[in-house]
This record gives C-alpha cells, structure tokens and sequence, in this order.
C-alpha cells in the first residue's frame, strides 16, 4: 500500500514529457494563430469547365475552396457574351442557372477577379483570392437532312452551319428512309434499305452511324460518379464520321418504324413477322440484351417520352401510355394509362410536363370534320389551344416550354386552276406555321406555306430558328423540283426587338404574311427566310 | 417536455448507435484473449518504438471497430502485455483508420477526395505522436485503472530489481492459488482470463468457445452499463448546449475548428457514420474545420471518455484529451491558414 502511494505522489516521465510537450504545443498554436490568414481562396471545380453543353443543361456550378462573400462573387462574375441568369448559393457552392437557353455554335467565357471569402469580408481585410478564368462552348448548329441530289441522294448528310461544312454519313448503297440522333449527336440511328438487294424497300435494317462530332458533355453533378478506374482510364477517342453499325436486322421481322428514347439507350421499333402478317407490334431493343417484343395489344404510330421509361402507342382510338420499365415484363403489359380522346400524340416536352395531342373530334358532331390541338399536362389539366379544319401535321416545343410551333392546314377555295376540271366548290387545304404561347393559348400564325403535302419541320434545340422542308416549284412539265431546306431564324422579343422583314412571296416561298399580328410580347417572329443552296428531306437538326 | 423529449432521443439513438460495435469490440477482445498466444503476438510487433506506434495505429484494417468498440480491444492488448505504443495507438488511430470508416468517408466526400486521404493521414500522425510520447514511461501501470494493473501483473524489470522490492505476489486483495513456490494463480478473476494465464492448459474448442461467449458477456456487461452513462452524459450536454450555440460560437478561419471540435466532443458521434453527419457541414465550412471533426471525434469524445476510465486513470486521460486536441487543431490550422 504504501509502495502505491509512493508512485502516485512520485512525477512520473510521462507526466513530464506531457506537460512539457502540451506547453510548447500551446506555445506554436499561439504563433500560428497570431501569424495570421495565408490562404487563398480560389475556385475549385467549375462543372462547365472547357465542356460542350446543350440546351439541356441549364446551370453550373462554382465551387469555391472556402466560404465566399456572396455579395463580391455575384458582382465580380463576369460571362463574355453575357448569358440572363440566376444565381444561388448553397454553402461554397455557387449555381447560375440561365433563364434563357444557350445559344449553339458559340464560346463563352467564365472569369471571376477580385471576390473576397467570407473571412475577409467581416474582417474587412483585403481580398486574397486566385483570378478564375475558364471557358466552355456550346454544341454546334448543325441539322442532318436525307439528301435529294447527286451524290447526296438517299443518303444521311450533316450540315455543319458553325463550320459550313457537309458530310455525307452514309454509305451509298444504304437508302435511308428515316433517322434519330442520338441525345449527343455524336451517332444517329436510321433505318434504311439495302438497294443492292432485291426487293430492298421493304427490308429495312436499323442501323446507327457516327456523326464524326465528339461530344464533351459537362459532367452531371447530381448523378453517380463514375468508379475511379473509369475516370483514370484514358478517353475514347472520337470515331471519324460515317462509321455504320447494323442494330436490328430483318431476316424474320420487316422493321416498319422506329423512335430512340431521350437517354439513348432504348429504341423501339414497329415489327411486323415475314411469314406471319399478324404477328405485329412494338419491340424494345436495349444496348446488350436481344430485342424483346413488347407484350400489348397491337397499335399504330408511337413515341417514347422524354423520361425513356414509357411508351406512347397508338391503340384503337386513343392512346395507351405503356411501362418501358427496364426489367423483363414477363406477360401482357396493362397500359400505365389511356387517353381514349386524343388519337395522335406530336410532342412532349422535354420535362416530361406536357404533351401536344390531337383530338380528331369524332364525338362531337359539331366539331366533325375539324381537327383540335389539346396541351395535355402530367397535372391533368387539357386545354384546347387550336381548332383547324384542316389538319394539324406537326407540333413541337420550343425549349423553354413556353410556345409551341405548330404546322396545321385550313380548307380554303381551291384556286381556280384553267387545266383540270373542278367543282364549284373545290377546297384545298392552306398550311400554315402557327407559334402557340402555352400561357395564354393564344395562336399566331407566323407564316402561310405553300398548298402541298408533305412539309417536315424542325425547331432547333436552342429556341433560335426553325427548320423546314418542302417540296420544289413544280415545273410545266409536272416534275416536281428537288426539295427545299429554309431556315427561318426566330427573333424572340425579348432577346430582340428587331422589326421582322418580310419576303417575297412566291409559290414556294414563306411569307412572313402575319409578322405583323404577332405582336404579343412573347411571341416570336420569322426574319429573314434563307434557303440552303443544298437540297434534301426531313432537315432536322441535331439536339 | 420537449427537451426531455430530445435528451431521450438523443440518448438512445447514441446508444443504438454504439452497441453494435461495443459488441464487436467485446468479440474481438474476447478472440484476442482465447485465440491469440500473447507470445506470438509480442513477436510480430516490431521492436522500434515508431514501428510499434504505426503497427498499433494500423490495427485497424484487422479489427474495424468505432471508438466505442476499441476500448475493450486495447484494454486486452495492454493486459496481453503489448507495448504501450501498440495499445495507445491502436486507441486513437482504429476508429478511423479503418475500411469501414474509410469507405464511409469516401462515399460521403466523393467531390473533396483529399478530406478522405488527410482524415487517414492526419490520424495516424496524431496516433503515433501521442503513442510515441506515452511509450516514453517504461511501465505504464501507474496510469492504469486499479483492476487492470492487477490483471496485468508485474512486468519483468527491465533493470535488476532492488532486493527489497520483492514482495510477495499475495500482497493483494484477491483468492489466490498457490501453486509451486513463487507461482501464484488469482481465483477471483473472471474464468477465462485465469485460463488465459495457465497458458499450458489448452482446452478443446468447444469449451473455448463457450469461455468467450462468457467474456463477451462479462465484458458487455461492465462496458455496456459505462456506455450507458456515458450517452447519457452526451444527451444531456446536448440538450443543455445545443449545436446551433457551438456552431455559432465560430465562422472564422480559427474559430471554425474550435466549434467543430467542440461539436465533435459533445455529439459524440460514431466514427462509421460521422463522415455524412459532416457532410452537412461541408458547404458552410472550410476543409480545414471538417478535418478537426473527422479526426478528433473519433479520438475522444463526451460519450467513451467513462469508456477510457475503465483502464486509464483520470490524469492520463487529461493528456490523451489535451494532446489530441492540440494536434488536431495545429494541423487543422495549418491547413486553413496556409492551404485553401
């Protein structure tokens, strides 16, 4: 006993070495203390760093390596050419979300001097903080089109508009019917048919091909990253343009249509059996696993929504919104939901939030023979926002969700015409390009078309200009010329307050008949028309 | 009411939290008593006292547990007579650096990989350096709870010892079995730990097992009841002071790594899971303040410091507390003032 109290009372080494070493402890964290803030802030990550982005992307990220003073980074950032936005703040995390979409083709500049961290700021010392300069460049104005002419003709082309420049994608044996591009337009995927082949038309294969462009997409800060191995392993380098690659061939099944879902990697394609005409219907094909068809009643035209998880089918009168769920459907697949009033669906936003669908009136016998345009929301809400007594051909929104353009025919008199035999009361449908403003339903007709059938459109992804091909001027002999790819730029208000010219109008000429009517405030208008010196069909540019 | 409310909340959510890995730490000390030859043990570890302290820091990657669970784990390698340095570092440095933790960590500071790499780095620097100080007493005993020196037993003098020394092993409270002159076996200990030290006897597999799960239980029961108190402890200084007053107390690049040390302190919040509970800190806090709590809070905290009473002695804590601090916080200070 008394040998314990003896060590207890006795300092021990380790008593002293602690204390000594606690005291000169103490004694460096003073000097540190008093040797003041060193540091440099600076911005660590930049989610658009030297990235290619597109109209999907609506914001990025500054991430900075220490609290910042809000006030000194939101005046001292600087975008060159100045891009509307909002910014907001979650810690170090500064987000500047544009309020308008980016227009394509262009390089944008990022700097950042004289920001102030938080410490500083209260402190009111003086600003130490890294100048921050970085740049990024929105994807190029560029549209594919089935070209008509020469060497073109059949075949895929690129229009590159920000190199002036085109390429032929396709090989010259392959007739391509119809195409998709892929969400980064770094592939398209098409059917075509072999014409090296007998009876080739109807044996479409579905083929994917390179653009030849190399998409740099920003890196989605709210997905998963990739493993580390992945990001360590060294880029693929771009495959040159006009790489084609077979996706579904035809030996038991013709390939009739198809449609690539938003996220690329579903496509569903309209089948029908070689042997057996009423084995019919939709097929789902997934990067790795073999086509599967999808078990539900046969349907006619179909359109994958913007989420790549259901499906838009055509069923009966109406139409079935079908699972695309990713796990194997074993069974008939019940419809998620059916719209039974609205026979074909045009466009979907690209949220998901909306829809265009028509209405063929069937039931009301007021309405019959007209056709209605309805914006069906994912809210419920359905609002009728046209009625034509023609046809409604096409309908797409614009990015912001804001308009939608519309292609729609009107019956008028039919012109008199001196060489065939017409009734008193022939009628000829008048198509017209009409931009719709989703707030107020309001409808603008922006140009008057020329009478003929078969015009495609195209909206591009930045909102700026519009798409449109149409047959050539028929010629005496009743040839009908090559067709015509127009670019119509649009000239929103409140991006420019420029005065809409308007063209001449000739038979195929737009003209710019209702500039004038279109002066609500949101409301686009065409300036300036300009007709490709190329031809070809289904111009449409690429996302 | 509500603040009752809280306090309880509070308290079992630590509880909850903790047993599961005090478990695991009884599991492993049991193992380590029944299963590991002490003999073989010491000659694995490495003679130089650096290599020791990084040997014990690194125990970790063996034994994955949080700081709750280490306590039993380090008391049975000072009672299997492991050096100091082993024992102390394994203390301070297995609660993070670890698989599980690290893993954690990663998941949760996937964007700021360097708060991974430092939080590892920063611990083994803190561990080795306070294992490395304590090794400098030879016979650590003295800062050693009552009940555990008497487990431990004499070491063997490293210089002849005075004649007058000898005393003789029944000088203590106990039942004691004499064996052979000189040989005295302790009765009154808990049964496995007498079996431990009759290392001859080598009892079948099924009679060790059912022994360990005895341990376990044994030592479930004594660390179980402290770590009870101890979350209540917890509670209640939460409750009393709450976060948003130690958070307020610092937003300045010094006085951030005070709150969030202080905050480390008082949650006392599990080393697998305190790197999400920071994450929320993440955007408000330089690097600098989120080390300090990742570091720190594993070390010591509100909640295992009645856990460290079981085998040290109060004045041996007060170091291990006041020097983990001061490191922690001079590293964290470099890296805020001099670094981002």
């Amino acid at each position: 006993m008394a040998r314990r109290r003896s060590r207890r009372s006795r300092s021990q080494p380790l008593d002293r070495l602690a204390i000594m070493i606690i005291a000169g402890l103490s004694l460096a964290l003073g000097l540190l203390i008093l040797s003041g803030d060193h540091a440099t802030a600076r911005v660590r990550d930049f989610t658009w760093q030297d990235r290619q982005v597109g109209a999907e992307d609506q914001a990025f990220l500054l991430t900075f390596s220490r609290p910042m003073d809000v006030a000194s980074v939101e005046k001292n950032l600087t975008l060159d050419p100045p891009l509307p936005g909002k910014v907001s703040w979650a810690g170090r995390r500064m987000a500047y979300t544009l309020t308008q979409p980016l227009p394509y083709g262009e390089t944008f500049s990022v700097g950042l001097k004289g920001a102030r961290d938080r410490y500083a700021a209260t402190a009111n010392g003086s600003s130490r903080f890294e100048p921050f300069q970085s740049q990024f460049e929105t994807r190029p104005r560029a549209f594919l089109y089935i070209g008509a002419e020469g060497d073109e003709a059949n075949r895929l082309a690129l229009a590159d508009l920000s190199r002036q420049e085109r390429t032929i994608l396709t090989p010259k044996n392959l007739s391509v019917m119809a195409f998709k591009p892929y969400p980064l337009g770094d592939k398209v995927l098409f059917s075509a048919s072999d014409t090296s082949q007998a009876g080739s038309l109807l044996n479409q294969q579905i083929y994917t091909v390179t653009t030849g462009l190399t998409p740099r997409p920003p890196v989605d800060f709210a997905a998963q990253r990739p493993p580390l191995w992945q990001q360590l392993w060294p880029q693929k380098k771009a495959a040159p343009s006009g790489e084609t690659a077979l996706v579904l061939d035809n030996s038991t099944y013709q390939n009739l249509k198809f449609d690539l879902s938003a996220d690329g990697q579903t496509i569903v394609v309209q089948r029908v059996n070689q042997q057996n005409p009423a084995d019919f219907g939709p097929w789902v094909v997934r990067q790795g696993s073999p086509p599967q068809p999808i078990e539900t009643e046969p349907g006619g035209d179909f359109l994958i929504a913007p989420d790549s998880q259901s499906l838009l089918l055509l069923q009966g009168q109406g139409t079935a919104i079908i699972d695309l769920g990713s796990e194997k459907a074993r069974g008939p697949n019940q419809p998620l939901d059916f719209l039974p009033n609205y026979g074909r669906v045009l466009d979907l936003a690209a949220d998901g939030s909306a829809a265009a669908m028509v209405n063929f009136n069937q039931d009301d016998p007021e309405k019959r023979f007209t056709e209605s345009l309805f914006l069906v929301t994912n809210q419920g809400r359905e609002e009728e926002l046209l009625q034509v007594s023609g046809a409604i051909v096409d309908a797409q929104f614009d990015p912001t969700r804001q308009i939608l353009y519309v292609l729609a025919s009107e019956l008028v008199k039919a012109p008199p015409d001196a060489d065939t035999l017409q009734s008193e009361d022939a009628y000829a449908e008048q198509p017209l390009l009409l931009a719709i403003t989703l707030a107020d339903a309001k409808a603008s007709p922006l140009l008057r078309l020329p009478q003929q059938q078969r015009i495609h459109m195209s909206v591009a992804p930045d909102g700026r200009s519009l798409l449109i091909d149409l047959d050539g001027q028929t010629t005496p002999e009743g040839k009908t010329g090559a067709p015509i790819i127009w670019n119509l730029p649009l000239v929103h208000p409140a991006v420019s307050s420029d005065v809409a010219k308007s063209a001449e109008g000739a038979d195929t000429t737009p003209s710019t008949a209702a500039a004038e009517a279109s002066n609500a405030s949101s409301m686009p208008t065409v300036t300036d028309p300009e007709e490709f010196p190329f031809s070809g069909l289904q111009a449409t540019w690429l996302p | 009411m509500t603040q009752l409310n809280n306090g309880i909340t509070l308290f079992f959510s630590l509880l909850v939290e903790a047993m599961p890995f005090l478990l695991l730490g009884v599991m492993f000390s049991s193992v380590l008593l029944l299963f590991v030859d002490e003999q073989k043990l010491l000659a694995v570890i490495p003679k130089n006292v650096v290599l020791a302290a990084l040997a014990g820091s690194l125990i970790g990657f063996l034994f994955p547990v949080c700081e709750c669970g280490n306590i039993p784990v380090a008391r049975r390698l000072l009672t299997k007579g492991a050096p100091t340095a082993v024992a102390i570092g394994f203390l301070l440095a297995a609660p993070t650096v670890n698989p599980v933790v690290f893993w954690a960590t990663w998941i949760a500071f996937r964007d700021q990989p360097e708060i991974v790499f430092l939080r590892v780095g920063f611990t083994l620097i803190v561990a080795v350096t306070i294992a490395l100080i304590f090794s400098a007493q030879t016979d650590v005993r003295p800062f050693l709870q009552d009940s555990l020196t008497r487990i431990m037993g004499e070491p063997e003098p490293a210089t002849p010892v005075p004649a007058e020394v000898e005393i003789s092993p029944l000088l203590k409270s106990g039942t004691f079995l004499m064996q052979s002159p000189g040989q005295v076996l302790q009765l009154d200990a808990p049964p496995a730990q007498v079996l431990a030290q009759v290392a001859v006897a080598a009892p079948p597999m099924a009679t060790r097992l059912r022994m360990m799960v005895d341990n376990m239980v044994l030592e479930l029961r004594e660390l179980g009841a402290v770590l009870v108190i101890g979350s209540a402890i917890a509670a209640f200084v939460q409750v009393a002071v709450p976060r948003e007053v130690i958070l307020s107390l610092g937003q300045g690049p010094v006085t951030s790594i005070v709150a969030m040390m202080a905050l480390a302190w008082v949650v006392s919040i599990c080393s697998t899971v305190d790197s999400f509970f920071a994450l929320s800190f993440a955007s408000t806090f330089t690097s600098g303040s989120l080390l300090a709590f990742l570091v720190f809070g594993p070390m010591i905290d509100l909640k295992n410091i009645s856990l460290l009473l079981t085998v040290f002695k109060g004045r041996a804590i007060l170091y291990l507390f006041v020097l983990a601090a001061q490191l922690v916080f001079l590293l964290a200070l470099v890296m805020n003032l001099y670094t981002s």
